[in-house]
């Protein structure tokens, strides 16, 4: 779905544009069968049945989701892994991390999502620009081991370079047999002999091991993960990186699959610095924070705008976010939606209207982080977007999936004319038929309006004052009377935890959810529960799900 | 042979373009599998819009025809020259243009992040460059880090992006000094044979895992044995050269000499130029792609020395000298260009008789709400197929409460909401890539979405 082209939808997709409470009451995920079409809703009390989570009728890259749930079995390491492993393995064996962005390239995503195990492959110039990286790399790598043989020219020495390099890039311990095929291209003598065995580590270093996470599961049906494979999923989850040296060890001394085992590693790697680099991915991902980046303005409607806003935007968002999960206190998902701290850095505070300073702090009449300039500024160019800023607010922060726009549709932005406001425009053109689906994110983003595209709070727009108030129809948000009440109804609501928890799913497995995942969801939701919203509890109750732990049949 | 590591450090950047045609052996094309007769494509895209004053307009008082204002650095070439003005694409973005402007279609993904198709660069990569042992080039004038590919080999599928000059051509034009007294070629081909083994052991290891999987899973490995035969591919073309060759031997930017001038960031422009210009008379190549996209231009005069940048240019920074600037170092960059391969014999003629160096601005006509006035400016007629000179397209009149494609087809923010009922270009881009299909000599070939695509421009062929 593209948010750019939501903006007005016809009749044509009124169908599936509001779907009516599943008569069981239950939680609906990717897999469910639509529900046959609804009447639009005639609410003015605010009374409209609540749907404790909205149907999804969508179908991702995953290709088999109506059999059931399936994880990728060869996942290519997500960009952000990859770099963060060669900082991991080049900082253990003492070298500079090569640097490897040039062969990088804006990933496919999947719900938002770009570490979707279907949607990566192996783009030529990545291959490349690894090929190069661990070609160069590879003879400073085997000076570095060869120092410890005790016989420097022999097979002995050239299997243990290759093994103790091999282990963490494989993320196990090579095997016999790997290890003589791979000496096996090792044969001279000499200057000679320190070139082949740069070329078979290399060769090491560039084969699939290394760039994918193989999962090859049984056939017809799934089975436990070892006690391997959840090292290399815990370290993607939590640090968005690959095994340690003492994680494998933890690995394969020890048995992860053992509860008992798997929380103590958990414990230490919630203590590692790497910690934050797992949590950041998510956030960035989840709430779409690069997404300020395309934030343009016009100048002569927003003269106060700077081209280094976004910059500063970014960086308050990311700020408060590792203050809120990392200050000490456990974070709850609800603070992310009440509180009221601004870093008013980069000329933002005379956005927030406090003092400027490197620090967080309160600011008047901005709770929740959809009142920071990081969210309100995205989109408009010279007017709001509450279409899309509804829009935003349904898929990522409900799970909700919104239909396309039809090809037809008359989507351009009204104009500007005295006498109407933003809301009042956009009410005019999309009612009728339009309706149907822009009741979904109509009000739902008129709930910002006391924004305007710039991040400004205001009280009129365009000469006539804003009104903020409105219903979030299929939903249990129910009604509002602003920004504030609306971020308070996504925490006292069940749909928006809930899908707190499917997006923290889709992050740690790397997938979509699918219906067999049901379970999993009621668990992340249980210790939500019980921990009235801790983040990082549940962050790691990920790593307890039954998929987490599970390899699917082979196909 | 030419010392490696004199090339342009000791001579400053923009003075080392005229030490490098020479050094190139017209015959070694022929080595690396071209045919004599191979046509290029070169395009020029830049952003951020155009102003009417600096861009080329009829003018019955200059010479063809038209005067080419601020691309004037072209006046010598301008035999060469055809500008066709007035065409749309109603798929490009209202701010700053589409990073897929060369697709002629609409993006994909969230807000159209993504390619829906290839890009007209790679659409030919395909087609005039497939011999070449590299298909196209990516590359980027200015070393900026924020900078994506505008570069497309289809649906979702960017092409990278070429960024610093200097690992630019490292990687290309590979150092294969030998060791201990050793002949470098002698080194060279012993280093490519080597590598070619071991890419020979990775595709073994693929395909043990590949027998494992099945469906989807397994068409993923595909992918990695592409990669690993492009890498390959290119290796195998480089063992072929002759090793009296000297386009291998060439010695590249050096990162300190780019990090020191004065003017770094133009001379990081220059030197991709010149980079372009090696690759294709050295016969690397047959399509390159040249973005000039940035964010921040620093060497652009100023008036108060203030407020630097390109994108203030159009912003209340706006100055005569500095527009003036900025589209006549375009001008220079196609004269560098299209002076190399005239000065490239080839057959009975010279390079330049088979090449296309296409200029656009992905932004269309404007700043904003260009793209239903694209004007584009090419050198070259391919062998005499497109007709130089001044091509005027009409305009008709467009309803926005009408079913023209040209305003349906247009998304949401993009559409000149201020603007209506006014008269917009009534070819496309579409139209305009197809009609360089048929001057390539791919009569049939369309390109872009047929929605917006009539047909050839007749106006531009002879």
């Amino acid at each position: 779905m593209k948010a750019s082209t939501i903006f007005i939808l016809s009749a044509v997709s009124l169908a599936a544009c509001l779907p009516g409470p599943p008569e069981d009451g239950q939680l609906r995920l990717a897999t469910d069968e639509p529900e046959a079409p609804a009447n639009p809703p005639s609410d003015p009390e605010g009374t409209l049945p609540m749907t404790p989570v909205p149907m999804d009728p969508g179908v991702d890259l995953v290709p088999d989701l109506a059999t059931g749930r399936r994880t990728s079995q060869l996942q290519r390491l997500p960009n952000r892994v990859l770099v963060h492993a060669l900082r991991d393995w080049f900082g253990a064996w003492g070298l500079t991390p090569p640097d490897i962005s040039e062969g990088l390239t804006a990933p496919e995503k999947v719900r938002g999502w770009e570490n979707n195990g279907y949607a990566l492959t192996l783009d030529p110039r990545l291959f490349e620009a690894w090929f190069s990286a661990m070609e160069s790399n590879a003879p400073d790598l085997v000076d570095i081991f060869e120092s410890d043989c005790v016989d420097a020219g022999s097979i002995d020495c050239t299997k243990s370079i290759l093994a103790r390099a091999g282990r963490l890039a494989y993320r196990r311990t090579l095997t016999a047999a790997e290890l003589e095929a791979f000496a096996g291209r090792v044969s001279s003598a000499g200057e000679d002999l320190r070139l082949e065995r740069a070329a078979a580590l290399t060769a090491l270093l560039v084969s699939p091991p290394v760039l994918y996470r193989i999962e090859l599961g049984e056939e017809g049906r799934s089975r436990p993960a070892t006690s391997l494979e959840i090292a290399s999923r815990l370290a993607a989850l939590i640090w968005a990186s690959v095994p340690d040296a003492a994680l494998l060890d933890a690995a394969e001394s020890g048995d992860l699959t053992d509860a008992e085992e798997r929380r103590r590693a958990v414990a230490r790697m919630l203590e590692d610095p790497r910690a934050r680099d797992g949590m950041d991915w998510f956030f960035e991902q989840w709430l779409e924070l690069p997404a300020i980046f395309r934030a343009e303005k016009n100048p002569e409607v927003y003269p106060a705008w700077q081209d280094d806003f976004p910059v500063a935007m970014y960086r308050e968002m990311n700020a408060l976010i590792d203050h809120l999960v990392w200050s000490g206190e456990a974070g709850r998902y609800q603070d992310l939606f009440q509180t009221d701290l601004v870093l008013p850095t980069g000329g933002l505070d005379a956005l927030y209207g406090v003092s400027a300073g490197e620090v967080l702090v309160p600011a008047p009449n901005r709770q929740g982080l959809l009142t920071r300039g990081g969210f309100l500024a995205r989109e408009g160019f010279e007017q709001t977007s509450p279409v899309l800023r509804g829009y935003w607010l349904r898929e990522h922060l409900l799970c909700d999936l919104v239909p396309e726009a039809p090809a037809n549709v008359d989507n351009v932005p009204p104009p500007i004319e005295p006498g109407a406001n933003t809301r009042e425009r956009i009410a005019a053109r999309t009612s009728g038929s339009c309706a149907g689906c822009h009741v979904l994110m109509n009000d739902i983003g008129f709930a910002f309006e006391g924004f305007d595209a710039d991040g400004q709070a205001r009280e009129e727009d365009n000469g006539r004052p804003v009104d903020t108030s409105g219903q979030a129809v299929a939903s249990d948000l129910r009604s509002f009377g602003g920004a504030a009440e609306m971020q308070d109804r996504l925490t006292s609501s069940r749909m928006g935890p809930t899908c707190f928890a499917r997006q923290l799913f889709r992050y740690g497995l790397g997938r979509v959810e699918a219906t067999a995942d049901r379970p999993d969801i009621d668990r992340l939701m249980s210790v939500f529960d019980a921990t009235d919203g801790d983040i990082l509890a549940v962050f790691t109750a990920v790593s307890e799900t039954e998929a987490f732990l599970t390899v699917e049949p082979a196909r | 042979m030419y010392p490696r590591r004199r090339f342009l450090r000791d001579l400053g950047l923009a003075s080392g373009a005229s030490f490098l045609g020479p050094l190139v052996d017209p015959w070694m094309r022929t080595a690396w599998g071209q045919s004599a007769s191979a046509q290029r494509l070169v395009i020029y895209q830049t952003s951020l819009g155009t102003r009417d004053q600096y861009v080329p307009a009829p003018d019955p008082a200059s010479a063809l025809g038209f005067d080419l204002k601020s691309f004037r650095a072209l006046e010598d070439v301008k035999a060469d020259v055809q500008v066709v003005r007035n065409l749309y694409n109603p798929f490009n973005q209202h701010l700053h243009g589409n990073r897929w402007a060369l697709t002629s279609a609409p993006g994909t993904g969230e807000d159209e992040e993504s390619p829906g198709t290839a890009t007209f660069d790679r659409f030919m990569a395909e087609r005039v460059g497939s011999a070449a042992p590299v298909r196209s080039l990516n590359l980027a004038l200015w070393d900026n880090r924020r900078l994506t590919t505008q570069s497309a080999s289809g649906a979702g599928q960017p092409f990278p992006v070429d960024r610093e000059a200097a690992s630019a051509f490292a990687r290309l034009f590979p150092d294969e000094g030998g060791t201990g007294g050793e002949d470098p070629s002698a080194a060279r081909n012993r280093r490519t044979a080597q590598r070619r083994r071991l890419l020979d052991a990775v595709r073994g290891d693929v395909r043990r895992l590949e027998r494992r999987l099945a469906g989807p899973e397994k068409l993923k490995l595909e992918t990695y044995l592409g990669s690993i035969d492009a890498i390959d591919g290119r290796l195998q073309a480089l063992a072929e050269t002759p090793a009296t060759a000297s386009c291998s031997a060439v010695e590249g930017p050096d990162p300190e000499t780019l990090g020191g001038a004065r003017d770094p960031r133009r001379e990081h422009a220059d030197a991709m130029v010149e980079l372009a210009a090696l690759s294709l008379t050295c016969g690397l190549t047959q399509v390159v792609h040249l973005n000039n996209r940035p964010t921040g231009v620093d060497w652009l005069p100023t008036d108060n020395d203030e407020q630097t940048g390109s994108h203030s240019m159009w912003h209340g920074d706006g100055t005569d000298l500095k527009h003036d600037a900025w589209f006549s170092l375009q001008g220079q960059h196609l004269r560098t260009l299209w002076r190399r391969l005239q000065d490239t014999p080839e057959g009975a003629g010279s390079m330049a008789d088979n090449t296309l160096i296409l200029w656009i601005n992905s932004s269309g006509g404007g700043h904003h709400n260009g793209f239903y006035d694209y004007w584009v400016l090419t050198l070259g007629t391919l062998g005499g197929r497109l007709r130089p000179g001044f091509v005027d397209l009409p305009r008709s009149s467009v309803d926005n409460a009408g079913s023209d494609p040209r305003y349906t087809l247009a998304k949401e923010n993009r559409r000149p909401s201020t603007r209506s009922n006014r008269d917009y270009s009534v070819r496309s881009t579409a139209d305009y890539f197809t009609t360089l299909n048929e001057a390539f000599g791919l009569p049939g070939e369309t390109f872009g979405d047929a929605r917006i695509r009539q047909g050839p421009i007749q106006e531009m062929l002879t």
